[in-house]
């Protein structure tokens, strides 16, 4: 499973670059620079998209699972070749030689890198509790197991033709091949949308060192889970938010720096950017003022939901268990047909048993029955009587077989005088 | 009435968003970007509510940093609350309580799979009863199991048949009424049932023509008794 794990993460990578030329293409003739990490992302981007676009049309048009990946490998070497021929028709690359790292950027660089090389290794090696992130893998088990396609979710229908063709079962496809190519997919798109707008690379590195405690520290609610990298790296939302969404904004804001021409080198930049600063720093409102006044602002709205957070997780703490609580301890309830009188009680001990005592006449019988059925079995009915005035509930719930008690006892309720 | 609505409004966005901590963060994060002119030609950043953030909290520093005076001193009180505010967003993810170490290659804990693979032993394509939660194990294991019913963690039970509902309120309790289960199971044409050895019946589902098939330590799986 190992080989094949990294053989997967190597092909998918591969295939990323083959296609990716084409990020490449997008990006330069907006003026953007080219990299190598714009086109694994780009390209690992488009092989998904490319992926489960072919097996949702495939299930629609009821074609099987085999063809669909045959189909997707030929539109990907179409578009890798394509890409290529493209590629060498334009311009050389003429972009300036990148600034070399710092010590400190290659630190960065490694920390940001030992986050994302633990968060894959947590998604291997453990089992997120909570069941709903098993949620759409049903259909890719599906095409795996029948190899045909049903209309669902479009990476679910990519992930089973493929398990297939590798003959991996989805459930250990997703949680031991998946993780390391698409975590890495999605911090790639992360790297290249803040290397895009950040001017420098310490400010990259602590945008990216921000965004990898976010995901860890990523789970809102059960409603959001479809989009927490962490919990469903696999899951088509988390695909859009993470991989697909980062990319179009990474060529969208190429696409507007090239509307208006703004010198975007790094000197140029910064000269400018001091200049501004030396202006607005004498200003009372300035930005550096209001960085910090919205600093403690964002304080106190942090420290705020944290209380009532706290006080909602701790009052939820206190009811959760008191059902289970009760349940588990001795009760006793009473039962009181007409709301005035007590006819009976029912007594739960503490290992669930329950025993009866009384009941009362046959005119209770309606009554007792609903009383009887919010409890569950009674193993033990203790009457004061045989007689129908005493018994005469129990007698009919037992006839129309209502409660089939264990054991039926009968109270002498003779009182002892003399004693005191 | 506008309480009501307002309560149900405040429950529907807690439950969506949970403590609302990066939703807050994420606003807080655009007002400084816009403040500082730094989105003007990169408003689509916005597209990527975690990348804004980021690039926020950079943006923050870097103003830090290249003031005069105590500007390290100013860069690291912003960086501990950041960090406040991040690790305040969410849940862990990764805490040990959610995340026990994964007990096979599946993800799924062994003696479920076990009884799945007991059913599987047995039938071809089975129609199973089980705990709530446990079914989309079920589902992302094989093809040949059918549930009984599956109900998303946040739906009601309202849009169930009665049978269902019965059920899956019944073994949601510590003691259920396995009578009631048994019913609901015959009434669905459940023939496996397969259950937690977490709850405690009073009398057990044998009792309501069901056997046992297969037992680990964590569940039982029964199979109903076939009447000649």
């Amino acid at each position: 499973m190992i080989l094949k794990s990294i053989a997967a993460f190597a092909v998918f990578y591969i295939i990323a670059a083959f296609i990716g030329v084409w990020g490449d293409i997008i990006r330069s003739s907006f003026g953007g620079k080219r990299s190598v990490c714009f086109r694994a992302a780009f390209g690992g981007c488009l092989l998904i998209l490319l992926g489960s676009a072919v097996c949702l049309a495939g299930s629609l048009f009821g074609a099987s699972s085999d063809i669909c990946i045959c189909i997707t490998a030929f539109i990907i070497l179409l578009v890798g070749i394509t890409g290529i021929l493209v590629n060498k028709r334009m311009h050389p690359d003429t972009d300036a030689a990148a600034a070399p790292f710092r010590a400190a950027d290659i630190a960065g660089l490694c920390v940001i890198a030992a986050l994302a090389a633990f968060q894959i290794f947590m998604a291997i090696r453990y089992q997120n509790e909570n069941t709903e992130v098993l949620r759409g893998l049903g259909s890719a088990t599906m095409v795996y197991e029948t190899g045909t396609l049903s209309v669902s979710g479009p990476v679910n229908l990519f992930i089973g033709a493929l398990c297939r063709v590798v003959h991996v079962h989805p459930l250990a496809f997703v949680y031991v091949m998946l993780p390391a190519p698409l975590i890495l997919l999605y911090y790639l798109c992360y790297l290249e949308l803040i290397r895009t707008v950040c001017t420098s690379w310490r400010d990259t590195l602590i945008a990216m060192t921000v965004v990898s405690l976010l995901n860890i520290w990523g789970f809102q609610s059960d409603l959001l889970l479809p989009v927490t990298m962490l919990a469903q790296w696999y899951g088509f939302w988390v695909f859009l938010t993470h991989g697909v969404l980062n990319v179009s904004a990474v060529i969208l804001i190429c696409y507007m720096q090239t509307r208006t021409y703004v010198n975007v080198s790094e000197d140029s930049d910064t000269d400018g950017y001091s200049e501004e600063w030396d202006m607005k720093k004498h200003k009372i409102v300035n930005a550096r003022n209001l960085a910090i006044g919205l600093g403690v602002v964002a304080l106190v709205l942090v420290a705020a939901v944290c209380v009532l957070n706290n006080k909602i997780n701790s009052l939820y703490a206190a009811t959760v268990n008191l059902q289970d609580d009760m349940n588990r301890r001795c009760s006793i309830y009473e039962f009181t047909p007409d709301g005035e009188e007590t006819e009976g009680y029912l007594i739960r001990e503490s290992d669930g048993k329950i025993t009866f005592v009384g009941g009362g006449g046959a005119q209770n019988s309606d009554a007792l029955r609903d009383f009887l059925d919010k409890y569950g079995y009674v193993a033990n009915w203790y009457v004061y009587g045989t007689d129908e005035d005493n018994a005469g509930a129990m007698y009919e719930l037992i006839s129309d077989q209502s409660v089939s008690p264990d054991n039926i006892y009968v109270i002498d309720r003779q009182e002892i005088t003399g004693i005191r | 009435m506008v309480r009501q609505i307002l309560s149900d409004l405040y429950n529907t966005y807690r439950q969506i968003v949970g403590n609302g901590a990066v939703i807050t963060l994420f606003l807080v994060c655009v007002t400084v970007l816009f403040l500082t002119g730094a989105i003007c030609k990169k408003w689509p950043i916005v597209l990527s509510p975690l990348g804004t953030i980021g690039y926020a909290v950079s943006k923050i520093i870097d103003i830090l940093i290249s003031r005069k005076g105590k500007r390290y001193l100013s860069a690291a009180f912003a960086v501990l609350i950041i960090a406040l505010a991040v690790t305040s967003s969410g849940s862990n993810i990764l805490a040990s309580d959610m995340n026990p170490k994964a007990e096979n290659m599946m993800h799924i804990p062994s003696d479920i799979v076990e009884a799945m693979d007991a059913v599987l032993a047995d039938t071809d394509e089975a129609k199973v009863l089980t705990m709530p939660g446990w079914g989309l194990y079920f589902e992302s294991y094989s093809p040949a199991f059918s549930l009984m019913y599956d109900l998303p963690a946040h739906r009601e039970a309202a849009w169930m048949s009665e049978y269902e509902r019965n059920a899956y309120t019944e073994l949601g309790k510590v003691h259920p009424d396995m009578k009631k289960v048994a019913e609901a199971a015959r009434g669905c044409e459940c023939r496996y049932v397969v259950l937690s050895n977490d709850i405690w019946p009073d009398v057990p589902l044998t009792k309501y023509g069901y056997e046992i098939i297969y037992e680990t330590e964590m569940c039982s799986v029964y199979r109903e008794v076939e009447t000649p």
